[in-house]
């Protein structure tokens, strides 16, 4: 498994896509959870208005560094779900658009050692995307703070900690879900097409839908959906303007188990259509 | 299946098929001998590398086993001995030839140092640098030969290494082959070229619609050699060498007659022709080729 992992790390470090991927969701946290905020509040339209009733320079608290966690996570934390998802997706996938499956299986490890290898890097890579998120987040807070003269607290140590675990099992979760869907496919594209509208779309309709019914059902089988668990889990660490949240659906602790679960059942799904399947 | 010490590979009804109706493999019983050069020869279609995925653990048979170097096929101890080209050359497009094969020694759990090595003996030491993208079919081959050596295999398994190579590249497979095969190493050749199977394999099997036809060493595949007689008036010649040979051992037609004798025997028949009066202007030996034993055994062109 170490010899898969270190063959894996040395071809995934190299790709372009892996950085790409992930200097997107940086930069979507740069623009949209910091930069294009604080444009509209520090030169703010003559007819603003804010439904809370805040100003400008009342808003702005949720850019500085004691907010840095629970302003990252609800500005952008779904999108590197997504781009993780790719990450999975396209992992696996170019491995059988390239032929490349076949030289891998070929070599010494078993194939469920290099499915460990490639789980392991994978970790690792959402690992960085998680811990490079949180930091340019507080980095930005910290620039923006200190244009706008204010003193600069932080969150404790321990919720910037829990904030990163949670992220990384979130960005682990789907990208493990676009890698079950990459070997079931044995391709990228409709591992990406697949996994995205499932999580996009097809959970926010099978809800609506389910609403429909008035029934105390519905609540209790969403709490077991993916996508549910995520957005709780996030919603978990608050929001700086409380009234803008929705009350998460289950508690920070039941959505780190589901998706936990969510994550294995994905590894193992891999591992038995690695197991059962010919390299043709 | 023949299980011994000199057997490399060794399959028993080996058999794949996909759903009822197609049966790539059926039965295949096939013996590769330590440090020969064998080729494994079949029209297009006709199993040759669905059996060599088999051997790998690529693909899992229906039903048969198979022993390659002493191992299940896809047993991680065996793979670490055996250097495989299956279809075209696969690597990764991103990365130079140098690190592709960097990915492969890490695969492998084989030191980085033999790298350089195994570029040098393909001859690709100038582009190891290259993105393997830039590369020609005919680099791209020789890279994965490359990756083939890097682990010293005891058995090469190389599937169809000249296709898609043009005329250069194929003097250099070719060549590159015979150096594979000088050693002690047991190499598994499937290609299309029978003249470069019959110059380099000591021992050849033939598959048509997956089942084995043939079996053995080329020239026991080509089968006794004869002799090429013109001589005129041919009608007098036939029957002198029916006379002396039997009907059987003679066949021809348009005044050129083959006989199914040792060659050895030329001089006697030139003999009896001329102290019968007949004027023998062309006694030749001659032999069948692979390509020839080929299209009698499968009834199409390789």
């Amino acid at each position: 498994m170490i010899n898969a992992f270190k063959a894996d790390w040395r071809k995934l470090r190299q790709r372009p896509a892996v950085w790409i991927l992930g200097g997107i969701l940086l930069l979507a946290l740069v623009l949209f959870g910091y930069a294009f905020q604080w444009i509209q509040l520090q030169f703010p339209a003559k007819n603003f208005h804010n439904d809370l009733g805040l100003t400008p320079a009342q808003l702005k608290v949720a850019l500085y560094p004691v907010n840095f966690v629970k302003n990252s996570l609800e500005g952008v934390g779904i999108l590197g779900g997504a781009l993780s998802l790719i990450l999975g997706a396209l992992a696996v996938g170019s491995e059988f658009g390239w032929g490349t499956v076949k030289t891998v299986y070929t070599q010494r490890p078993s194939r469920i050692q290099a499915l460990a290898g490639q789980l392991g890097v994978i970790g690792v890579i959402t690992a960085i995307y998680s811990v490079a998120f949180f930091a340019l987040a507080a980095l930005c807070s910290w620039i923006i703070a200190t244009i706008d003269g204010q003193a600069g607290s932080w969150p404790a140590a321990i919720d910037i900690v829990k904030a990163v675990g949670a992220s990384w099992l979130i960005f682990g979760c789907w990208s493990l879900f676009g890698i079950a869907l990459g070997y079931l496919f044995r391709q990228s594209a409709m591992a990406i097409g697949i996994g995205l509208a499932y999580l996009f779309v097809i959970e926010g309709i099978l809800f609506r839908v389910l609403n429909g019914f008035d029934a105390s059902w519905v609540s209790s089988v969403e709490k077991f959906f993916a996508g549910q668990n995520a957005s709780a889990l996030l919603q978990s660490f608050g929001q700086v303007f409380p009234s803008r949240a929705a009350t998460p659906i289950v508690s920070a602790g039941e959505a780190v188990l589901v998706l936990a679960i969510y994550t294995a059942v994905f590894a193992v799904a891999s591992a038995l259509v690695v197991r059962a399947r010919d390299v043709a | 299946m023949t299980q011994t010490a000199d057997n490399v590979v060794a399959t028993h009804s080996l058999t794949k098929r996909y759903g009822q109706a197609i049966t790539a493999v059926d039965g295949l019983d096939l013996e590769v001998h330590h440090g020969e050069v064998f080729g494994f020869l079949g029209p297009n279609g006709a199993g040759k590398t669905t059996t060599l995925r088999m051997l790998l653990g690529l693909i899992r048979p229906t039903s048969g086993s198979a022993q390659v170097v002493g191992r299940r096929p896809g047993d991680p101890a065996g793979l670490a001995r055996i250097g495989s080209l299956v279809e075209s050359p696969a690597f990764y497009p991103y990365l130079s030839g140098r690190e592709n094969l960097k990915v492969v020694a890490d695969y492998a759990g084989l030191p980085q140092v033999r790298i350089d090595a195994a570029l040098d003996e393909v001859e690709l030491l100038p582009r190891a640098k290259d993105r393997f993208g830039t590369y020609s079919m005919g680099i791209k081959q020789r890279l994965a030969v490359a990756a083939a050596l890097i682990k010293e295999p005891e058995l090469m398994i190389l599937d169809e290494p000249t296709n898609g190579l043009d005329p250069q590249g194929v003097v250099e497979m070719r060549s590159l082959i015979r150096q594979l095969g000088s050693g002690s190493r047991t190499v598994l050749l499937s290609s299309h070229l029978l003249n470069e199977v019959e110059q380099i394999c000591d021992r050849v099997a033939i598959i048509r619609k997956g089942k084995l036809v043939a079996q053995g060493r080329v020239d026991e595949l080509r089968g006794q050699a004869s002799l090429i007689v013109k001589a005129t008036p041919s009608d007098a010649a036939r029957q002198s060498l029916v006379q002396m040979l039997g009907q059987a051992a003679v066949s021809g037609v348009d005044g050129t007659l083959r006989l199914s004798v040792n060659p050895d025997r030329a001089a006697d028949i030139n003999a009896a022709l001329v102290s019968a009066g007949i004027r023998v202007s062309e006694l030749r030996p001659a032999e069948r080729t692979l390509e020839e034993v080929f299209l009698s055994l499968t009834g199409e062109a390789a």
